[in-house]
């Protein structure tokens, strides 16, 4: 059976592959393409968001009572993280793709730290107190769009 | 799993890593005045008093430095610990300067006085800090590669600086010398380099190469037998060296820890070619010089015991600690002196007022210039030191010099990045 740190990790790794593309594109000099890329590493993070923030947190935070926890933090880092991704956005409209490509950057470590901390200690806790309802929680996320 | 007092923002204040990171290449200046001022006399002997100076102004001045602040930084994200009396670390950092200063002091000027004061400075300083950092590491109930790592570093550590203790207070006679000088000179390297500086760098590397790099992971299993490749010939070879094995015992000990470091660098050095950001920055680099030093390190090391000439010694010394332990952590000091001083003065402004990028906390131009630098150090101090020239030993010299002072400045000018206030 797939665990959620597993499940979660997975989705990290593919958004990290985005934005790779993207950065990839945007040093290589292709603009538009890069653009085309950075929309979608933007998009599979605000799903990615949506997965924690309308399921899996609720969940957990239901199941332990803890609100002001680690989720908290988590979500106070979504807002931090949703910020630099308007920037982003911003660059991409006004052509300037050194700040996309700086903006991108300044988020990408903010990121891998808040997975570092999300896959070592906040998801192992999900599996191991709401190990029922696993199977659940990872339909429900699946079916995001 | 304990989950109360679980909180996902452990980090310290930011003054207690900085302070560490900071004082580290000031300390670089210190070592690199003393090259410049003895020239290739400090390259004759490994016993010379000036020589264990320069050698202790660069493991504890410098990479003990580094290390220390990492220690307090990541062991609350990578490992998921707190440290306890975490206000202490700033007596660490204020013991370590006096007892580093005091060792060195005492060995240059032949000051036996001095000496007390050292023994004092970084007993204290080491205690505290080890006491800190161990309860923190034993309360950690994951067993990740990275844990381990640390633990053996940590323990390694511990037994380091005991050894060196005993012979500061042996050479001044404050009690009579325990084992044979050459006997704790061995395992006092062996154990402060191998396990104390060797542990972290290849436990952090686990994890840190995926993280900043977006590489494949470390695998798993690899990076658990290469850690107990490491304890069994760390154990191994204090066992030999306490009972004065011969030269083929000794390869023997160290061949699977030297075989998993090898394997370490081949894994990461892999990594890093098949990472998927393709942005080539100066902290890539520093670890591609650090990687291609340590396996060197180790020829020039396993070489020494067939064939003990003391240029050896000087090879391997250079290469571990100044192209291998000094530059990894001159690199991550790169990637995240930036991210720290963002995180803890930008990241609640974000989306309030314009925050900087990373890029402009510290400015590629300023790292790329500062990594040439420490690369001409170590190709001219490398064959300066094996061939015995003194003019290419001191411009070895004043290129450390120069990379240290550019470091000084480049922490500095990140430091120096604060929010803008209105009122």
């Amino acid at each position: 059976m797939q665990t959620i740190n597993e499940y979660m990790a997975a989705d990290h790794a593919r958004c990290d592959q985005l934005y790779a593309d993207a950065e990839a594109e945007l040093l290589s000099g292709s603009f538009e393409k890069g653009r085309e890329k950075m929309l979608a590493f933007e998009a599979g993070m605000r799903r990615h968001f949506e997965m924690e923030e309308a399921i899996l947190f609720p969940a957990f935070e239901e199941a332990t009572g803890m609100t002001q926890g680690p989720t908290m933090v988590m979500r106070a880092e979504h807002v931090q993280m949703n910020g630099i991704l308007a920037q982003i956005q911003e660059s991409l409209e006004i052509d300037d793709p050194d700040t996309t490509l700086g903006a991108g950057e300044t988020l990408l470590m903010l990121i891998q730290q808040h997975n570092m901390k999300e896959e070592g200690m906040l998801y192992p806790m999900v599996d191991q107190q709401l190990t029922a309802q696993v199977p659940d929680l990872i339909q429900k996320m699946d079916a995001i769009e | 799993m304990r989950s109360s007092g679980l909180s996902l923002d452990q980090a310290p204040p930011e003054d207690i890593p900085f302070r560490f990171f900071l004082t580290a290449p000031v300390f670089g200046l210190l070592a690199g005045s003393l090259i410049l001022y003895r020239g290739v006399l400090v390259f004759s002997s490994s016993w010379h008093f000036e020589t264990i100076a320069l050698t202790h102004l660069i493991t504890l001045g410098w990479v003990m430095m580094i290390m220390m602040g990492a220690f307090y930084q990541l062991v609350p994200v990578l490992a998921g610990g707190q440290v306890p009396w975490i206000a202490l670390s700033r007596v660490v950092h204020f013991f370590m300067i006096i007892g580093i200063l005091a060792l060195a002091g005492g060995l240059l000027l032949i000051s036996p006085l001095l000496f007390p004061v050292a023994i004092a400075a970084l007993l204290l300083a080491f205690t505290v800090f080890l006491t800190q950092l161990l309860t923190a590491l034993f309360r950690v109930k994951a067993n990740r590669p990275v844990v381990v790592a640390m633990r053996i570093s940590l323990i390694s550590l511990a037994l380091a600086v005991s050894l060196g203790v005993l012979e500061i207070g042996a050479i001044t006679g404050l009690w009579p010398p325990l084992i044979e000088r050459s006997i704790v000179k061995n395992l006092h390297v062996t154990l402060a380099l191998s396990g104390g500086i060797g542990g972290l760098i290849i436990g952090v590397g686990f994890h840190i190469i995926p993280m900043f790099y977006l590489s494949s992971p470390f695998p798993e299993k690899r990076a658990i037998w290469i850690l107990r490749a490491g304890m069994f010939s760390l154990a191994a070879v204090s066992v030999m060296l306490l009972n004065s094995a011969g030269s083929v015992l000794l390869f023997t000990a160290m061949l699977p820890g030297v075989t998993a470091s090898i394997i370490f660098t081949l894994t990461v050095w892999q990594m890093l070619l098949k990472r998927k950001r393709k942005v080539v920055d100066a902290t890539l680099r520093f670890w591609q010089i650090g990687l291609l030093a340590f396996p060197l390190s180790l020829l020039c090391l396993s070489v020494h015991l067939f064939w003990p000439d003391e240029r050896l010694t000087f090879a391997f010394g250079l290469l571990f600690l100044m192209g291998f332990a000094a530059t990894i952590t001159n690199g991550m000091l790169y990637k995240i002196v930036p991210f720290l001083i963002w995180f803890h003065r930008f990241s609640t402004l974000v989306g309030k007022v314009k925050v900087p990028l990373l890029k402009e906390i510290l400015p590629a131009k300023r790292t790329s210039g500062q990594l040439l630098q420490a690369a001409l150090a170590m190709l001219t101090l490398l064959p300066g030191a094996l061939l015995q020239i003194d003019w290419l030993v001191r411009a070895g010299a004043i290129f450390w010099l120069t990379s240290s002072g550019w470091l000084v400045l480049n922490l500095i000018f990140a430091f120096r990045q604060k929010p803008v206030t209105n009122d």
